[in-house]
């Protein structure tokens, strides 16, 4: 708490002085790791609204919390671990998930904590041809419009020739597939 | 053909679900499988337009993955988790206000906000400190520049209004608290009056381009305060022989302080208070921006 401590103890003059010093180091460490930590948030909740809610909420927890006389390595690898964790609450109280299947989303996210602290998530773009290369062909086609190209239902059906409700089936059995294929990776 | 869903009227909704992998469609999925097909259409489509999804009720254990897939992929094309710029300078001022006002005194009820909301300071210790963070707001905009200063506040114009809303919400949760006209971040720094213009113990009038308020000087220091009714936003009047902002609508009064006078006809809410700073033997107001020109927000 080196910035809350500072503003009690020192005297008015050296209040002005000091304050210009820590907040650049905030600065920085912000500028360098929001649009990272932004991403790898993103990439779990898929939507912007949320994806700012819950940066804005790592970032507000690094402010009240961050010590810092640590070294930058485990700053970042420490502001990943509470975007983990902030995207999991986040979760399990917006989305109800019964404690059992929290575990299964931790788990994700502590896996060789100390390295994957270090490293930044894998590129989701490679990731996510990977994961659509393994697919049967039609699975790979509905995701493929759905979320690469990001067509609609109708666009989607109408290229695919299928009805909207056949398509809303078969993307739910797509994601369940691909879902499936990873999890056996791990 | 299937007819163990138990009757025909069931076969022609469950039709149209039939299993597009199964070619002799003899599968049919239970009503519990069209819920599901249905709930996770419709997170999909939040995502497509880039809103929190509406709660689904609790997701089972096989929903999980399913929903965090679907998540994953929607990030998944080159350039779509990219941050909004103006998130991004909104953000970065949200942190640097936390970071630079100091925590003396525990955080009260009637200030929830965000922790660079000032609290009403009678006394002239705790005025003292609200002086001393309002020259930590001088030291934070130099040490931004100006140039990216007011990139950073036109993107904070654009995106304030989410916080704005939330600030409204709580100030309508607390009206005896005298909670602040203009929230944090939504406003700017307005010089009004010369300091020696304003003797102490009297109270002037000043207009901004976007508010009326009175600034009052005491021993401690300067205050200000909204100068419209908050009944029905009549401009009021000082009244300095009774020392009462007096409104010429309906006969409403207020104290010095803002609290609604015990000789007014009805009880009103408070009048808001607005920040005041001294600067350059100038006397400045915290009024609320303009209207924002979003055409040209730096990235």
């Amino acid at each position: 708490m080196a910035l809350r401590r500072a503003a009690v103890q020192h005297d008015d003059s050296s209040l002005v002085a000091s304050e210009p010093v820590d907040v650049q180091s905030l600065q920085k460490l912000y500028e360098d790791n929001v649009r990272a930590i932004y991403r790898f948030i993103y990439s779990k909740v898929g939507n912007r609204e949320e994806a700012e809610d819950l940066t804005s909420q790592v970032f507000m927890k690094a402010v009240r919390s961050m010590d810092s006389a640590r070294d930058v390595q485990s700053i970042q690898g420490w502001l990943f671990q509470v975007a983990r964790t902030t995207v999991a609450d986040h979760w399990r109280e917006y989305y109800r998930i019964r404690a059992d299947s929290l575990d299964d989303l931790l788990a994700d996210g502590w896996e060789a904590p100390a390295e994957q602290a270090r490293q930044l998530p894998d590129e989701p773009d490679a990731r996510a041809h990977r994961i659509l290369g393994r697919l049967p062909s039609r699975y790979r086609e509905v995701l493929t419009y759905r979320f690469l190209l990001n067509y609609s239902i109708k666009e989607t059906a109408e290229r695919m020739q299928l009805t909207e409700a056949n398509v809303k089936v078969l993307q739910f059995r797509a994601l369940k597939k691909a879902a499936e294929e990873e999890l056996s990776d791990e | 053909m299937d007819t163990q869903d138990g009757g025909d009227n069931f076969i022609a909704p469950f039709d149209q679900f039939s299993d597009p992998d199964d070619a002799d469609g003899r599968v049919r999925p239970e009503a519990r499988d069209v819920e599901q097909y249905v709930r996770l259409h419709n997170y999909i489509e939040s995502l497509r337009l880039n809103r929190r999804p509406q709660p689904m009720g609790p997701l089972t254990e096989q929903d999980v993955p399913v929903y965090r897939m679907a998540a994953f992929l929607r990030a998944a094309p080159a350039g779509a988790a990219e941050p909004d710029p103006a998130f991004l300078g909104a953000l970065r001022l949200r942190i640097e206000a936390a970071a630079t006002t100091p925590q003396v005194e525990p955080p009260t009820v009637a200030a929830p906000a965000s922790p660079s909301v000032q609290p009403l300071a009678p006394s002239a210790a705790l005025d003292l400190e609200r002086r001393r963070a309002e020259r930590r707001m001088v030291t934070r905009r130099s040490v931004l520049g100006a140039g990216l200063a007011a990139a950073a506040a036109a993107a904070v114009g654009v995106v304030a209004g989410a916080q704005i809303q939330h600030q409204i919400q709580d100030a309508q949760q607390y009206p005896n608290s005298n909670t602040a006209l203009v929230p944090p971040e939504a406003g700017v720094w307005v010089a009004v009056a010369a300091v020696d213009s304003i003797p102490v113990g009297t109270v002037r009038r000043f207009t901004t381009d976007t508010l009326i308020g009175f600034i009052r000087r005491t021993d401690a220091g300067f205050t200000a305060l909204s100068g419209v009714c908050t009944h029905m936003a009549c401009v009021l009047a000082w009244n300095d022989r009774e020392r009462t902002y007096d409104c010429p609508c309906h006969g409403g009064r207020f104290t010095e302080d803002g609290a609604s006078a015990n000789v007014s006809p009805v009880s009103y809410q408070p009048l808001p208070r607005i920040q005041t700073k001294v600067e350059g033997g100038q006397v400045w107001v915290y009024s609320a921006r303009g209207p924002v020109d979003t055409t040209t927000r730096a990235g």
